[in-house]
This record gives structure tokens, C-alpha cells and sequence, in this order.
């Protein structure tokens, strides 16, 4: 596809232009990552090259096929990265690796240019975020790794558009994800009332009482029925009603419901900004994006600033007082002895104007006022930044 | 371990069990149709047909080459086994039916559709639900089979998808549903308990206790009703929240009784009226059809039995449910048991009333007694039911130009009509060297309707921006359409959560949906 520039297209952008292929990491081939996998194979062409890797360890259950149609019911207990690229083949190769996403180092990531996520877990992506970010620092901010980030839970879903240096970290958006339901242990140990209540009894005492070096397996069905069997009969003795199976797998392996279509919006959409981001043919959304589909159909989006003391991206602000008499290099050796950096980069009004590399530059202090640097070093948690303000005396 | 566990726990084995006893009709194939095909084969719909007359065998026509093209960007148009199909949406229907074996028959009728729509209601009853893709051949038929699934109350729904841009629109007659899964059912009832509840407070006496172990036996529902009703006995008045709270921080022993905190933080609970009734019921009571009939359906026999409770006793039924409140395991029970009773007692008066009136009527009482899943349901849900009128498809074009300037929502929806209107005109697709003549159609088609002041702001650009795509479908966009509709599908045949009325659409170049209601 490629359309003739339009209404809405950047003044630079070329339809004649092809742009070497693009590198792509696929995080997750569950619910989402069949769909972004099946959308991305539909989308590649020659005039948008891309090449495509995937990444997943797990394997195909039953409860999968509700939505991860890339699999059919001869494909239980497979690979789930390696079956998922098999049924795009006729359209696209696809590389996959099996395995954790942190068995993998820095040099293996740093190979893609972009990495989508279907991942189910927070603290997956809070690792890769990370990853993507140290990359970014360690590269003197030259490899920037952006990342497309979905989520859903039932009806809802949303998308991040995440740019080292430009948006926010994914760490930023963590005050918007909602902790996980901590029932408090005197409830569970002496007034249970609910059937959840008995299901985490039995999941954090219940248990080791009776199978004690025996760690429980949420994947094996033998182990949820024996579970469930523990929170029945704790529920019997409080006389509570309504612990079943499907209730006690629920809260034992913390079961978010999860359906084909809700995937498909947010999978369609999420390769949509890809598609714009690469091929310039359209501009992207604002970086946040989330849907609703209870009460009627709602998606947006809207801008969401970093968060300035993110410990991943963002900027501690320290206030030191500095001689006016001072010369750049002075100034610099005052920082590195107080934040024990080695390797700083110093920025001013948005300029590098000290490199640890070159050690050229220089700093007109104002005659009034405070002035503010920005500092980043390898040294410092995560590539986090640090502001200062100084005071001349 | 289920196929559908991770689904059925959104929609419940009712909504499942519509699932899979509904029949679902596709009028042309697209890419978006096949998505949304794909979205409702996989949780288990019972069956589908497709009616499209187009051959693998590539014609000279311009749009049936161009619909050929776009159905090659999807991923279940087999480009291998393409030669081996005489018609595109069989080949398309063999690559869907492998996804499910629970789904029971992919049919695929290649007759034109004006064959069907002359059989009339006995072939269209047999579908829950119409889906129709625009195209320009059968575009001129679709006013007429509007007529006949208005009649039928089958929902039909329209969808299109070009470049960055889609819609959705869908034409049903009146919806009722129960469970819109918009509220958590919890009905405290505080202001004015029932006789067992006021009996089982009298008996507690929670004013002279040294022991504090006692209070944590309690839930907060239990203290506030006692202060409360201790307190309007005694002052002839009723307490304000302030006061309330002042009573219940009287009763701390130590500083950390769980249930007293809990109930400090709910005090506010008392001042609810629970008899005030919401204006989805005033609206559902309005509504409530003058003459019972045969036909009438349970939903309505059961909202007259509502309303007869509601005259009668100035409250709606008890759902029954409670939170989890902080307490001692056996009072909670005691209490648990309490709203139960009044619950099923409630559920009675609403199955008493409705069999006589089925029985009024000369209709079979099994219509009743064997769906006691139904009247739980409903009586569980009574305050939150919800009537949904929907608009005829026929009428949408008008009702467009008419509210549009009052809109700006709408824009890109009109753009897509001046678009349909340009493809009958030329019988092909604009291409970047139609902008003149997108915008002098956009023209004169606004200018019929005088209540139109000015050119819609932003028309301009959606019209110039769709003379972009010489009318290729990006799969993306055909993937979000088609999940947006195999979602409101879904809400429809299970008659659960609340579905768009009546139009939407989706700009992929800003991220956005915009619905509202033509």
C-alpha cells in the first residue's frame, strides 16, 4: 500500500520512499500476539519490508482457544511462538524464540528497531521498559527502541506509544494499574466469608499443611481439583456457599477474563500506529490510548506526560551553590564528586553542552538567576536524570 | 480445562448458551465481515451463512477486481488453495471453519440477494442477527430487508471499512436487557429494613459493651441500621451522617474495631432513599405495553409483575446480594441468610403475579416455571433492567443531514454516504484525481437538504484523505471494525452489557471512535 500524500500527511513525507526493512519483536504470541503477528504478516510488503521475530514460552492450552486462533486444538501443548509462526508462513518468515524475555541480554534487543507487547504480566513489561531504556542511555541515547504496548481485561484495553527520550517510560504509567485484591491473613485465618476467602486460605495455608514440600502447579488440573477440594471443605466448615472449580482456578492463577474481539480492536489498533510510525503515511495518536466496550463503543487517546521522579526515566532535582567564577570543567568535577558519576552528559536548555567522551563545551552563566542542567550518566539507576539548579555566591 | 472459561466468565453460561444457539447472516464478504466473522466463530456462535455472488475467476468489472484485491490482504483468504473454489466466499468460508469444530455449519449461498429478499420473513427468521458490507449491487435492496428484520426485530447491522476509516451502524427495534454489568447489585436497603431484618436488630444490643470483642462481631449494615432506627425512636427524628458518625465514634473501645471504621465510612449510606425509583425504571415502566397479549413477550409480563410489587409495597424487590463486610464469619452468615430470604420471598411475589397473569392470558405456565434462571436473573437486576429504542436504517441518511450541523461527530460519517453516492454514480472507487469531484457531489448532495447553513467543518479533508486510498481496505483498520462488531454482536445475542445505539465510527488516523445516535 502506498497512497499519495494527504490532508493530514507530513510536509517531508515521500510515497516514493522505501525504507529498509524494519526489525520486530513480538512480546507474547497469546491473545494479542496472534492477532499482531497475523495483522503485521498482512500488512509487509515490499514496500513496507519488515522482518519479524517472536517471542513466548509458554505453551498452548485448551482455555487459549477461545481467541489465539493461530492454534487449533491438535496444537495443545506446543510451543506456542513456534506454531503461531508456522500458520503465517505462506506470507511472512518469522523467527521465534522460546523462552523468558529475561533470559535474554541487551545485545539481543538491541538488534530491533521496534518491539510490540502482548504480554499478560506487569512485571514483564516494567523489565523490558527497562531494558529498552538502559539500551538508550548505554548508546549515549543514539539506539532508541520504541515500544507498542497493549493490554485488555474484558471489554477494555489499552495502548502505550512509548519513545526513549520523548514520552513517558512505561514506569510511568504505573500509578494508573490497579494493585491487585489483598484479602488481609485474620480474615483468612479466622472469619472467612466469602468463597475467595477459603480459595486463598487454602492457596497460601491450606496447602502446605497437607502437601508441604509439594509446590502447586495452577497448570496442572489434578492440583487445582485437589485445591479446590481444600477450599470447599474450609468453606463447609464457615458454612460459606459458592466455591467452585472455575472459581477457585479464577483466583489461585488471578484469571483475567479475556475474549477474541476485545484483542482484535486493541491488536488492530496497536499495529495501526505501527504501521503509521513506519511508513510516515499518516500521523500517530497522542502516546496513551484506552477502549471501553461495556456501555456502548469508546476508544481514545490523550498525552501523558513522564512522570518526573519516575526511578526509570525521570529527573531528581538537587539544588547545589556554585562560585560565579567557576569554568565548565570546574563545574563538572563538583558534580562527579558529589554523585559519584564517571561518565557524565550534560545538558543545558536541551543542548549537550559537556560530554565525558570529548570534554569539550562551555556554560555562559547567566548574570541572573538560576541556571538548570540536566545530567545523565551510565552510572545512574536506570539512565534516571538528574536536575540542578545552582545559586551563584 | 473449558475452551470458553476465560469468556464465559464475562457473559455467564446464559449468555454462552445464546451463543451458541444463534445463527448469524453476512451479506457480501469483506475483509471487515470476515474479521468479525472470525470474532464471533471463536467464542462459539452456533452457525453462519454468507450470501455472495462473486467468482475466484477475475472478472473485467473494476470493483469486483478491487474486492478481490482487499480480500487478498486477509488473512483467511487462502492465497494456495485459491484455484480450488468456484466462489471467493468459499474459499474464504473453508479457511474460517477449521477455527472452531463447536460451530456447526459455514453455509455459503452465491444466489443474488434479491432472490432471498423476495422469499421474504420465512427465510430471514432463521437468523439472530444481519450483517451487510456495503456494495454497490446490493446496496438498492437493503431499504427493503431493513423493512422485514424491523418487523422480525432481528438486528441489522452495516459496516464499512476504506483506508483509515470505518463505520458501523445497526438498526434494531427495541432492546430489553437485564443484565447491562453496569453495577455490582449490592442493595443495603438501610432506610428502611423489612420486618425480619428490624427483628434481628432488636435483638442486638450494642450500646452497652465492655468488651470489645463484641463489636467485631458485627457488620456495618447491622450498626448503622441499629443507630439509626435506635436514634429516630428515641429523638423522633432522623440523624444526619454528622450525627450519625458522632454516635458511632462513641462506641470505639480501642481506636481499631474494623467493622466500626467500616461503618463510619459507609455512614452516608443511610441517607439513600432506596423506594426513590432511577429514570431507567420510570422510562421501563412507561413503557409497559397498555394491552397484554399471547405474544407478549415474558420481559414485559415480568415488568408488569415489577411494577404491581413496586404500587404495592413502594420498594423494588431485593436483590439479595451484600458485600463483604468486615465481621465475624457466623454474623455475616446470620445476616447473609436474612437478605436471601427477603430475596427469594421478593422473587415469589414476581413469580406468583406473572403466572396469574400468564394464566389470564391462556398461555401455558411452563413458559414460566421451567426458566426459574430467568425471574432470578431479573429479580436480581430489577433496578438496573434497561429498554433500549433503536431507529430504522432506511431513515439514517436523512436523520444525518439533519443533525449534523449539530454534530461535528458525525462529519466523518457523511463523508462515507457522499462516498457510497459517488461509487453507484461511477460504479468504481475515487482515486486521488477525484477530490473535485468528491467535493462538487458533497456539494449538491448538501444543498438537497436546506436545513444545511454551511459545509460541515473537517468534510473537506475526510473526502480529500478517502480520494487517497483508490479504495483499498488496510487490514489494521478491517481488524478494528471487525472486532468493534463482533463485540456488538456478541452484546446483542446475549442480551447483556449495553451495545452502541445506532452508529460509530472510527478514525485511524487520530485513534478515536466517536458514537451517536442517528
Amino acid at each position: 500500500m502506498i497512497f499519495p500524500p494527504g490532508p493530514f500527511t507530513d510536509e517531508d513525507y515521500d510515497e516514493t520512499f522505501i525504507p529498509s526493512p524494519t526489525s520486530i519483536l513480538i512480546l507474547g504470541s497469546g491473545g494479542l500476539g496472534c492477532e499482531i503477528l497475523k495483522n503485521l504478516s498482512m500488512t509487509a510488503s515490499h514496500e513496507l519490508p519488515l522482518n519479524l521475530h517472536i517471542i513466548d514460552m509458554d505453551t498452548i492450552s485448551s482455555s487459549n482457544l477461545n481467541r489465539q486462533f493461530l492454534f487449533k486444538d491438535k496444537d495443545v501443548g506446543k510451543y506456542k511462538c513456534e506454531i503461531a509462526s508456522l500458520a503465517v508462513k505462506d506470507r511472512i518468515k518469522v523467527e521465534y524464540y522460546i523462552g523468558k524475555i529475561e533470559d535474554y541480554e541487551d545485545s539481543f534487543y538491541e538488534k530491533f528497531d521496534i518491539i510490540i507487547s502482548g504480554l499478560d504480566s506487569i512485571n514483564a513489561r516494567k523489565w523490558i521498559n527497562e531494558t529498552i531504556w538502559r539500551i538508550y542511555n548505554n548508546s549515549n541515547n543514539e539506539k532508541s527502541i520504541i515500544f507498542f504496548d497493549g493490554g485488555t481485561e474484558g471489554f477494555q484495553g489499552s495502548i502505550k506509544i512509548i519513545i526513549p527520550g520523548i514520552t513517558a517510560c512505561f514506569q510511568c504509567y504505573r500509578s494508573l494499574i490497579p494493585d491487585k485484591i489483598v484479602y488481609p491473613l485474620c480474615t483468612l485465618a479466622n472469619t472467612p466469608r466469602l468463597p475467595e476467602h477459603c480459595i486463598e486460605w487454602a492457596k497460601q495455608l491450606g496447602w502446605e499443611e497437607i502437601y508441604q514440600d509439594k509446590i502447586f502447579d495452577y497448570d496442572n488440573d489434578e492440583d487445582v481439583e485437589k485445591m479446590f477440594k481444600i477450599a470447599l471443605k474450609r468453606a463447609n466448615e464457615f458454612g460459606i456457599e459458592g466455591v467452585t472449580k472455575s472459581l477457585t482456578l479464577g483466583v489461585v492463577k488471578n484469571i483475567i477474563p479475556a475474549i477474541a474481539s476485545t484483542n482484535a480492536i486493541i491488536s488492530g489498533q496497536l499495529c495501526n500506529e505501527v504501521y503509521k510510525f513506519i511508513s510516515n503515511c499518516n500521523p500517530n495518536m497522542k502516546d496513551m490510548g484506552y477502549y471501553n466496550g461495556e456501555n456502548g463503543v469508546l476508544f481514545d487517546n490523550e498525552e501523558y506526560l513522564p512522570i518526573d521522579n519516575c526511578p526509570v526515566c525521570g529527573i531528581r532535582t538537587e539544588e547545589i551553590e556554585l562560585d560565579s567564577n567557576m569554568e565548565l570543567i570546574d563545574i563538572v568535577q563538583l558534580i562527579k564528586d558529589k554523585f559519584e558519576l564517571s561518565m557524565p552528559v550534560i545538558m543545558h536548555n536541551g543542548i549537550e553542552i559537556y560530554n565525558f567522551k570529548d570534554q569539550g563545551g562551555s556554560l555562559q552563566l547567566s548574570k541572573e538567576g538560576d541556571v538548570t542542567i540536566e545530567v545523565v550518566d551510565k552510572t545512574l539507576l536506570n539512565g534516571m536524570k538528574i536536575r540542578i539548579k545552582y545559586y551563584k555566591v | 480445562m473449558d475452551r470458553y472459561d476465560r469468556q464465559v466468565r464475562l457473559w455467564n453460561t446464559n449468555g454462552q448458551n445464546a451463543l451458541s444457539n444463534s445463527s448469524v447472516c453476512f451479506i457480501n464478504i469483506s475483509s471487515a465481515a470476515t474479521e468479525t466473522i472470525k470474532n464471533i466463530i471463536l467464542p462459539g456462535i452456533n452457525s453462519i451463512t454468507i450470501i455472495d455472488s462473486q467468482s475466484t475467476i477475475p472478472s473485467n468489472d473494476s470493483l469486483e477486481l478491487l474486492k478481490l484485491n482487499n480480500l487478498k490482504s486477509n488473512y483467511f483468504y487462502g492465497i494456495n488453495n485459491s484455484h480450488s473454489f468456484e466462489y471467493i466466499a468459499q474459499n474464504i468460508a473453508y479457511n474460517l471453519s477449521n477455527l472452531n469444530p463447536d460451530v456447526k455449519s459455514i453455509n455459503v449461498l452465491t444466489d443474488p440477494l434479491q432472490s432471498f429478499i423476495s422469499q421474504g420473513d420465512n427465510f430471514w427468521k432463521q437468523f439472530d442477527c444481519v450483517v451487510y458490507s456495503f456494495d454497490a449491487q446490493t446496496d438498492p435492496y437493503i431499504d427493503l430487508l431493513s423493512e422485514i428484520l424491523w418487523h422480525l426485530n432481528i438486528p441489522l447491522v452495516k459496516l464499512s471499512s476504506i483506508g483509515f476509516y470505518s463505520y458501523y451502524t445497526v438498526q434494531f427495534n427495541q432492546l430489553n436487557i437485564i443484565e447491562t454489568h453496569q453495577n455490582d447489585l449490592v442493595d443495603l436497603r438501610l432506610d428502611s429494613p423489612w420486618d425480619e431484618l428490624i427483628s434481628y436488630i432488636n435483638n442486638i444490643d450494642i450500646s452497652h459493651v465492655s468488651n470489645p470483642n463484641e463489636y467485631f462481631k458485627y457488620p456495618y449494615n447491622v450498626i448503622l441500621i441499629k443507630l439509626y432506627q435506635d436514634n429516630k425512636q428515641k429523638f423522633g427524628k432522623k440523624l444526619t451522617t454528622k450525627q450519625i458518625r458522632q454516635e458511632i465514634d462513641k462506641l470505639f473501645l480501642t481506636c481499631d474495631e474494623s467493622n466500626l471504621l467500616e461503618a463510619y465510612n459507609k455512614a452516608y449510606l443511610l441517607m439513600k432513599n432506596s423506594s426513590e425509583l432511577s429514570e431507567n425504571i420510570k422510562e421501563l415502566f412507561n413503557n409497559i405495553p397498555n394491552e397484554l397479549t399471547c405474544d407478549t413477550s415474558l420481559f414485559w409480563i415480568l415488568v408488569s409483575s415489577l411494577k404491581k410489587f413496586y404500587d404495592k409495597y413502594n420498594q423494588l424487590p431485593l436483590s439479595g446480594v451484600l458485600p463483604d463486610m468486615e465481621s465475624d464469619s457466623e454474623k455475616y452468615k446470620e445476616l447473609k441468610e436474612i437478605y436471601r430470604r427477603k430475596f427469594i420471598s421478593d422473587k415469589e411475589f414476581i413469580y406468583f403475579e406473572s403466572m396469574q397473569l400468564l394464566n389470564s392470558l391462556n398461555r401455558s405456565p411452563s413458559e414460566l416455571k421451567d426458566n426459574d434462571h430467568l425471574i432470578t436473573l431479573f429479580v436480581k437486576n430489577c433496578k438496573y433492567l434497561k429498554i433500549i429504542n433503536g431507529s430504522k436504517h432506511k431513515n439514517l441518511s436523512e436523520t444525518v443531514l439533519k443533525q449534523v450541523p449539530n454534530n461535528n461527530n458525525m462529519v466523518l460519517y457523511l463523508a462515507f454516504q457522499i462516498l457510497e453516492k459517488f461509487i453507484k454514480l461511477e460504479q468504481r472507487y475515487p482515486n486521488q484525481n477525484d477530490k473535485s469531484n468528491l467535493r462538487t457531489l458533497a456539494v449538491s448532495y448538501l444543498c438537497g437538504e436546506k436545513t444545511l447553513p454551511s459545509f460541515p467543518d473537517g468534510l473537506d479533508k475526510f473526502l480529500d484523505e478517502i480520494s487517497r486510498y483508490s479504495g483499498i481496505e488496510i487490514h489494521n483498520i478491517s481488524a478494528v471494525i471487525g472486532g468493534i462488531t463482533g463485540q456488538e454482536i456478541i452484546k446483542l445475542l446475549t442480551n447483556q452489557y449495553i451495545p452502541v445505539n445506532n452508529s460509530l465510527v472510527f478514525d485511524g488516523i487520530s485513534g478515536k471512535t466517536h458514537s451517536f445516535k442517528l
